[in-house]
C-alpha cells in the first residue's frame, strides 16, 4: 500500500510537468503559427494588390495605345507575359482566361458582384490550395479583369512552420515528462528514505539517522527526524542502562547473601528443626531473586544489542534431548526429530535460552500432562515446536504473553515453579538475536504451541 | 576428599571473601584469601596454592593482569570469577591463561564442581594411556606431565596439557567441542565452547611451527578438532 501511494505521488509530479509543458508549449506554438499566418498572408496580399494595380495600369495603357483595336485575347496574353497571375477578363458575358481551368464560376460571388458595381476588390479564398483573387473594372474600357494568384508557396511555408512547431511541442513535452519523472524521483527519494528510516526505528534500530543535506525543507525534516530519533534512543538507552546498573549493583550483595543462605541450607542438619523450613524458604527466595536479577540483566543486555554470538553447527535433535534433560528433569517430555539429524548454524547457549524457557513455560502451564518438542525441516528453515496440553491462552492475550512480567492469571500468587514472567520475553529476544521467529498458537482447552523458526545458516540472517 | 588442597581466593569484597572462606573450609579445603593483586602475589611467593580463584574486578591491577603474571612462572589451575558472560570478558580471561571461569553471582556448588574437576585432573591421570605418545615432532609423557617439542620441554598449563593428552591418545579421531568439554573440563552439553576454542588457540601458539596454519592440531570444519596422525 505504501509502495503504491509513493508511486502515485511520483507519477503525479511527473504528470504535472508533462501537462504543464504540453499547455505552455501548445499555446506558444499556436500563437506563433497564427501570428506567422496573419503576418505572411497580409504581407503577401499587400504585395499582390500592388502587383495587381500594376497589371491594371499595363492593361489600361495597352488598351489606350493608338494601334488598331486589340482583341481581349491579345490583352490576356499581354498581361500573362508580364505577371505570375492567371488572368480572367470579362467582356460583358464573354470570358477570356489565361488558363482553361479558370472559368467565371471560379470567381467568388461577392468579388464579381463588387466588380460589377464598378469597385475594386480582392479576396483570399479559404480552400486549399489557397489563392488570392483581385478583381477590378479596367479603367476607360468596359472590360473587367480578375487576377488569380496561387498562394500554394505560402501554404507550403506555413505547413513547414506548423510541422516544425509540432516537433518542438512534442520534444518539449517529452523532455518535460522525462525531467519531471526524474525530478519527482529525486524529490521523492528523501521522503522514501525518511519513511524507511521511520520503519527501521519502529523495528528497534534506534541508531538509524537521515542524511542532513542542505537547509531546505527536506533538510529541516531530516534534522527534526534525527533529533527525534536521538531523543528516543537516549531515553531508551537511559532506561536500559538503569536496569543494567541496578541489576549489576544487586549482584554483589546477592552473591554474599546467596552463598550465606546456601551454606545454611546445606547445613540444615546442624540447625534446630523449627528453623530448617525457614532456611530452606529463604534459600528458595534468594534463588528466585537471583534468577530475576539474572533475567533482567540478560534482557537489558540482549535488548541493548551487540551481544556476543558464538555460531556453531548444532544438531537440533540432540540439542532438544539435552534441553529436556537439563531443564525438565524427571518430567514427561517427548522429543521427535528427523532420523538423519537436522543441523543448523546457531548459538547453542542462546537457543537453549529460547527452547529451554519455552519448555519450562510448557511444564508450568501444562497441567502436569506430557509436553512435546518436535524438530523438523520446513522449506529452508528448521522448526522447533514446543507444545503443552494445558488450558491454553485466551486469544486476546496471545499478543501479550511475550511482555515482561505478564502472567496468564494476574491474580494468581507466584508459586514455587513459576518465574517472574520474564522467560518468554527472554526467549523472544534471544530468538531475534539468532535471526529466528518465535510464534505462538493456542486453543483454549487444548493447549498451547510455540514455534521457533530458525534459518538453516544462522550467520547469513544477521 | 581433597583434604590437603590449599586454595587462594582473591576478591576485593570482604563479605564475599569471608563467606566463601567459611563455605570452602567447610568442604575441607585450606583457604587463603587476598583482597588485591599485590597481596595475592605475596601469598603465592610464600607458598604456591593448589588452585586459585580470582575475581576479575580488583582495585589496581585487575584479575586478568594478575593471571598473566602468575602464568609467567606457574601452571597452577586458575578459575576466574567474572561478572558477565556476554562480553569479551570471558575470552580475555581465558586468553590471559585461566583454566576455567564461573559467573558471578556464583552458586557455591558450581564453583566446587569446577574446582574439583581441575584438582582431579591435576592429581590423577587417566589410566590406560601409553607412557609416551608422539605427534609429529612432539613427544608427550602423560605420567611425568611433560611435553617435548624436538627435545625441548614445552611450558604448557595443566589444562593445555590435559587437552593435548586427550586428543593425542586417539590420533585422527575428531573431537567435538562437547566431547572435549566433557573429557577435559567435566562440563555437560551446554558448557561454553569458547573454553575449547581459546585453549586450542593457546595450545597451537605453543606447539605449532606456524599457529596460523596448524599441522598438528587441525580444525575439522563444522565438527571440531583432531590431532594429525603420525
Amino acid at each position: 500500500m505504501r509502495a503504491l501511494s509513493k508511486g502515485t505521488l511520483r507519477f503525479r509530479i511527473a504528470f504535472a510537468f508533462f501537462g504543464g509543458a504540453l499547455i505552455v508549449s501548445g499555446v506558444v506554438a499556436s500563437a506563433t503559427y497564427l501570428l506567422a499566418d496573419t503576418y505572411l498572408t497580409r504581407q503577401r496580399a499587400d504585395s499582390l494588390v500592388r502587383q495587381s494595380f500594376n497589371s491594371l495600369r499595363f492593361a489600361t495603357e495597352y488598351l489606350a495605345r493608338p494601334e488598331p483595336q486589340r482583341s481581349t485575347d491579345e490583352l490576356v496574353s499581354f498581361l500573362k507575359a508580364r505577371g505570375t497571375a492567371e488572368i480572367l477578363v470579362m467582356d460583358g458575358d464573354r470570358a477570356v482566361a489565361s488558363s482553361v481551368s479558370l472559368v467565371p464560376a471560379a470567381i467568388p460571388r461577392e468579388l464579381s458582384q463588387a466588380v460589377e458595381e464598378e469597385r475594386v476588390a480582392y479576396i483570399s479564398t479559404g480552400e486549399t490550395p489557397r489563392s488570392f483573387v483581385f478583381g477590378s473594372p479596367i479603367p476607360r474600357s468596359n472590360l473587367d479583369a480578375y487576377f488569380v494568384y496561387s498562394l500554394e508557396d505560402l501554404d507550403d511555408t506555413l505547413w513547414l512552420l506548423a510541422r516544425i512547431l509540432l516537433g518542438v511541442v512534442g520534444g518539449t513535452v517529452l523532455l518535460a515528462g522525462v525531467l519531471g519523472f526524474r525530478l519527482a524521483a529525486r524529490t521523492i527519494e528523501p521522503l522514501r528514505r525518511a519513511s524507511e528510516a521511520a520503519q527501521q526505528v519502529a523495528e528497534g534500530l534506534l541508531e538509524t539517522r537521515l542524511e542532513e543535506t542542505g537547509d531546505d525543507e527536506l533538510g529541516t525534516m531530516a534534522a527534526s527526524f534525527n533529533s527525534m530519533a536521538r531523543a528516543l534512543q537516549e531515553r531508551i538507552s537511559r532506561e536500559r542502562q538503569f536496569v543494567a546498573d541496578a541489576s549489576h549493583e544487586l549482584r554483589t550483595p546477592l552473591t554474599a547473601l546467596k552463598t550465606s543462605v546456601d551454606f545454611l541450607a546445606d547445613h540444615c542438619d546442624d540447625l534446630p528443626p523449627r528453623m530448617r523450613s525457614i532456611v530452606s524458604l529463604a534459600a528458595e527466595e534468594v534463588r528466585s531473586l537471583q534468577r530475576l536479577v539474572d533475567d533482567l540483566l540478560e534482557l537489558s543486555r540482549v535488548e541493548a544489542g551487540g551481544v556476543h554470538v558464538s555460531w556453531e553447527d548444532v544438531d537440533l535433535g540432540a540439542f532438544a534431548v539435552e534441553v529436556a534433560r537439563r531443564r525438565a528433569p524427571g518430567r514427561p517430555v517427548y522429543v521427535t526429530s528427523p532420523d538423519d539429524g537436522l543441523v543448523v548454524r546457531t548459538d547453542k547457549a542462546r537457543l537453549e535460552r529460547v527452547v529451554g524457557n519455552l519448555l519450562e513455560n510448557a511444564i508450568v502451564h501444562g497441567n502436569g500432562q506430557d509436553v512435546q518438542i518436535a524438530v523438523e525441516q520446513l522449506d529452508g528453515h528448521a522448526r522447533v515446536m514446543v507444545a503443552d496440553r494445558g488450558p491454553g491462552i485466551e486469544q486476546e492475550n496471545l499478543d501479550r504473553i511475550f511482555e515482561r512480567f505478564w502472567r496468564a492469571d494476574q491474580s494468581r500468587r507466584r508459586g514455587r515453579t513459576t518465574g517472574a514472567g520474564l522467560g518468554l520475553a527472554i526467549a523472544r529476544e534471544n530468538a531475534h538475536v539468532l535471526g529466528a521467529d518465535l510464534e505462538v498458537e493456542s486453543s483454549p482447552g487444548a493447549g498451547t504451541r510455540f514455534t521457533v523458526l530458525l534459518p538453516m545458516a544462522g550467520e547469513g540472517a544477521q | 576428599m581433597n583434604s590437603a588442597a590449599r586454595l587462594l581466593v582473591v576478591d576485593d569484597d570482604e563479605r564475599i571473601l569471608e563467606i566463601t572462606r567459611v563455605a570452602l573450609e567447610e568442604e575441607g579445603y585450606r583457604v587463603d584469601t587476598a583482597q588485591n593483586a599485590e597481596e595475592a602475589m605475596e601469598r603465592i611467593q610464600q607458598r604456591m596454592p593448589d588452585l586459585l580463584v580470582l575475581d576479575v574486578m580488583l582495585p589496581g591491577k585487575d584479575g586478568f593482569e594478575l593471571c598473566r603474571d602468575i602464568r609467567r612462572s606457574s601452571d597452577v589451575p586458575i578459575i576466574l570469577l567474572t561478572a558477565k558472560t556476554d562480553t569479551i570478558d570471558v575470552v580475555v580471561g581465558l586468553e590471559s591463561g585461566a583454566d576455567d571461569y564461573v559467573t558471578k553471582p556464583f552458586e557455591m556448588r558450581e564453583l566446587l564442581a569446577r574446582m574439583r574437576s581441575l584438582l582431579r585432573r591435576v592429581r590423577h591421570r587417566t589410566e590406560g594411556e601409553p607412557k609416551v605418545m608422539r605427534v609429529g615432532s612432539l613427544e608427550i609423557r602423560p605420567e611425568e606431565g611433560v611435553a617435548l617439542k624436538q627435545g625441548e620441554p614445552l611450558s604448557l598449563t595443566r589444562t593445555e596439557f590435559r587437552l593435548l593428552c586427550t586428543m593425542a591418545a586417539k590420533p585422527s579421531r575428531v573431537f567435538t567441542r562437547e566431547v572435549l568439554l566433557e573429557e577435559v573440563w567435566g562440563y555437560d552439553y551446554f558448557g561454553d565452547a569458547r573454553l575449547v576454542d581459546v585453549h586450542i588457540r593457546r595450545l597451537r601458539s605453543k606447539i605449532e611451527d606456524d599457529p596460523a596454519r596448524p599441522h598438528l592440531l587441525q580444525t575439522v570444519r563444522g565438527m571440531g578438532y583432531k590431532v594429525a596422525e603420525g
